[in-house]
């Protein structure tokens, strides 16, 4: 038995039971089955999932300023990001990483579109050194 | 300077910056050289992924750093596990890894004849970096039936007992097997220093590749294939034994990918897996640390398919593929000559015949110590010259009685004249077939030597004198004789006059030089 399985176990019916008895009703599980042990297990797998799940339905936008809130939806309604998006993703996190240099990455938790100027001048060096 | 200020000037005002959209993942967790990635959605098996280390360095220490390749081997549910090919301490939990879509590959060319490279194709010898035009997958498949035509061209490897008994041809798998220290690494270094002998236009490339040796050993092996010349066409893969396991296991396929090249090319090529027993350790920890389950000997349940599918991969194209071919000389360790062990078996039965190293033999002088019994090439006197065929067709045979009347002559004194002169035969043979290391003899002087030998001209020489006798007898041939080496040479026969010419050469040597026979 693994712990990913309770922790899955968990997540879904996490939306149909209180937090409390959730718990209460995990423990009692894990007792009459013998896996007590495996609670802080248990607990870690399900953080993670919770993690996991919070990464699919989040899009991140790396600038390298501060940018107001139509800015970014202008730039996610670009071809090249709003290719990326899926109407799963429901939250929009807004980072300010001065070493891109300029241009925006925006990120979702498994694809990437990268327009950022350090990235353009990473590649402009790479091609340089290999030519 | 003026050139390549204009040259960079082009590059730029051409280079166009693309938007990217890839697909990511992110390390969960990183530990022993795997690393576990959420994320890389349709990753390949095999696929090459990158590990982000630009991602909030700044871009001067972005520049400065070197790319981190790993390799998705596992394809789980919910993740990837990767393995590391470098520094694995520079992965970090929540590190960006991007799929590229490919299958790892490395740098192949003419580039890298004369380099010293790791298992990825960097230069790992101090020179400039290598750019070469072209990159070949470390993992493909080998070619089939119809591309391939049967071995016939002989790859002379300079040993006598070696091209004599077990002849080994271009397109080959010819496994070197035997117990520590007994000369696995010398027969397969004298293999490549013996291409010298060989015409520029038919000599192979050599590719030597070192996996789990120490570096020390490596810088010996390059530095003596340096010194004699073998260098110009030889190229070195080198996967230490501080390297990481990954890298031990790609290094084999990284050699199998440069020969490739080669052989695409439609040229010949040689390459040296030493040693494939180390790689399949490293195997045997990359799998347990991806929590495959062991089989025999804990070693994981696909390593026949991996040292197969490697090994299969050497060939010899057909005419209409360019009539190139990769020699394979693959080298297992053995512990206390016990071939029976889980690897040796695999190697054995993937490969096209063996050369058994002993111990015993190796400690009573006899170098190279091969045992004539249990070594086999399957190719078998195809891959020989019409002029080898003719002298050591029954070489085989009459050292094999040798050995057997040699155990029965310990019961009895008395014996008849025949078997003692079997004997007498066997003994001289035994001795002219010892070879020192680092002096792989051209063919033709092979031929020579062993056709005087079993013709009975040279019966009463004396053997602890074979050696020096040796080299006095090719001064002789040289001076006196000065076309019959040669004639062998081009003709690649023995034909009766020289067969003649030979034998008068010993006749007269034996004037010349009584010092080296027995007074009658």
């Amino acid at each position: 038995m693994r712990a990913s399985w309770y922790a899955k176990a968990l997540i879904d019916l996490s939306s149909t039971l209180p937090e409390d008895e959730l718990v209460t009703r995990l423990v009692g599980t894990l007792k009459n089955n013998n896996h007590l042990h495996m609670l802080p297990q248990v607990v870690r797998a399900y953080e993670r999932l919770l993690l996991r799940k919070d990464r699919h339905s989040t899009i991140t936008v790396t600038t390298e300023r501060p940018y107001e809130q139509s800015e970014v939806s202008a730039l996610l309604r670009k071809d090249d990001f709003a290719r990326a998006l899926t109407v799963t993703h429901k939250r929009v996190v807004r980072v300010v990483d001065p070493t891109i240099v300029g241009g925006a990455i925006v990120r979702t938790s498994s694809l990437r579109v990268d327009r950022s100027y350090k990235r353009a001048l990473l590649d402009l060096y790479r091609s340089l050194i290999t030519a | 300077m003026e050139h390549i200020v204009e040259k960079l000037k082009k590059q730029i005002t051409d280079f166009a910056p693309k938007t990217r959209s890839e697909k990511i993942g992110v390390v969960v967790t990183a530990a022993d050289g795997i690393a576990e990635v959420d994320g890389l959605d349709d990753v390949m098996m095999g696929e090459m992924v990158l590990f982000d280390l630009s991602e909030g360095a700044s871009l001067e220490s972005s520049l400065a750093s070197q790319e981190l390749l790993g390799m998705a081997l596992n394809l789980e549910e919910e993740t990837v596990k990767v393995v590391i090919l470098g520094d694995a301490t520079r992965v970090k939990e929540g590190m960006t890894v991007r799929a590229t879509g490919s299958i790892l590959s490395i740098p192949v060319g003419p580039e890298l004849i004369g380099r010293v490279v790791d298992s990825l194709g960097e230069a790992i010898d101090g020179g400039l970096p290598i750019v070469t035009k072209s990159r070949n997958p470390i993992e493909r498949k080998a070619y089939g039936v119809i591309e391939r035509k049967s071995v016939s061209t002989p790859l002379h490897t300079g040993w006598k007992a070696i091209d004599g008994m077990v002849p080994i041809g271009r397109g080959q798998r010819e496994l070197i097997i035997g117990d520590r220290q007994t000369g696995k690494t010398v027969v397969a270094i004298d293999t490549i220093l013996n291409q010298l002998s060989e015409p520029a236009a038919t000599r192979p490339i050599c590719i030597y590749v070192a996996i789990g040796q120490k570096e020390s050993k490596v810088a010996r092996i390059v530095e003596q294939l340096r010194a004699k010349g073998a260098m110009d066409y030889t190229i070195v893969v080198s996967a230490s034994v501080s390297s990481s396991a990954a890298l031990q296991f790609i290094a084999p396929y990284a050699g199998a990918a440069i020969g490739e090249y080669f052989m695409d090319a439609g040229k010949d090529a040689l390459v040296v897996y030493d040693d494939l027993s180390k790689h399949a350790v490293a195997y045997r920890q990359m799998s347990l640390l991806l929590r495959r389950p062991p089989g025999r000997e804990a070693y994981p349940g696909d390593i026949f398919y991996l040292h197969s599918r490697l090994l299969e991969r050497a060939a010899r194209l057909s005419d209409q593929m360019g009539g190139g071919s990769l020699t394979a000389l693959p080298i297992i360790e053995t512990q206390e000559n016990d071939v029976s062990a889980y690897i040796p078996t695999n190697v054995i039965s993937i490969t096209d015949g063996q050369i058994y190293l002993e111990t015993d033999l190796f400690n009573k002088g006899i170098r190279p110590a091969i045992n004539v019994g249990v070594s086999v090439s399957r190719v078998g006197s195809s891959a020989q010259t019409k002029a080898m065929k003719k002298v050591a067709g029954k070489l085989r045979l009459e050292l094999a009685q040798f050995r057997e009347l040699e155990a029965f002559v310990q019961f009895s004194s008395d014996l008849d004249a025949d078997t003692k002169m079997r004997i007498e035969k066997g003994k001289l043979m035994v001795e002219v077939l010892k070879q020192d290391k680092s002096v792989p003899m051209p063919f033709e002087r092979q031929v020579a030597m062993i056709y005087v030998a079993s013709s009975g001209v040279m019966q009463d020489a004396i053997h602890t004198k074979m050696a020096e006798l040796e080299v006095a007898y090719f001064a002789h041939l040289d001076t006196q004789y000065p076309d019959v080496l040669p004639g062998i040479a081009s003709t690649r026969d023995l034909s009766s006059e020289a067969q003649d010419t030979l034998k008068a050469a010993m006749e007269s040597f034996k004037k010349t030089r009584p010092e080296f026979f027995v007074a009658m």
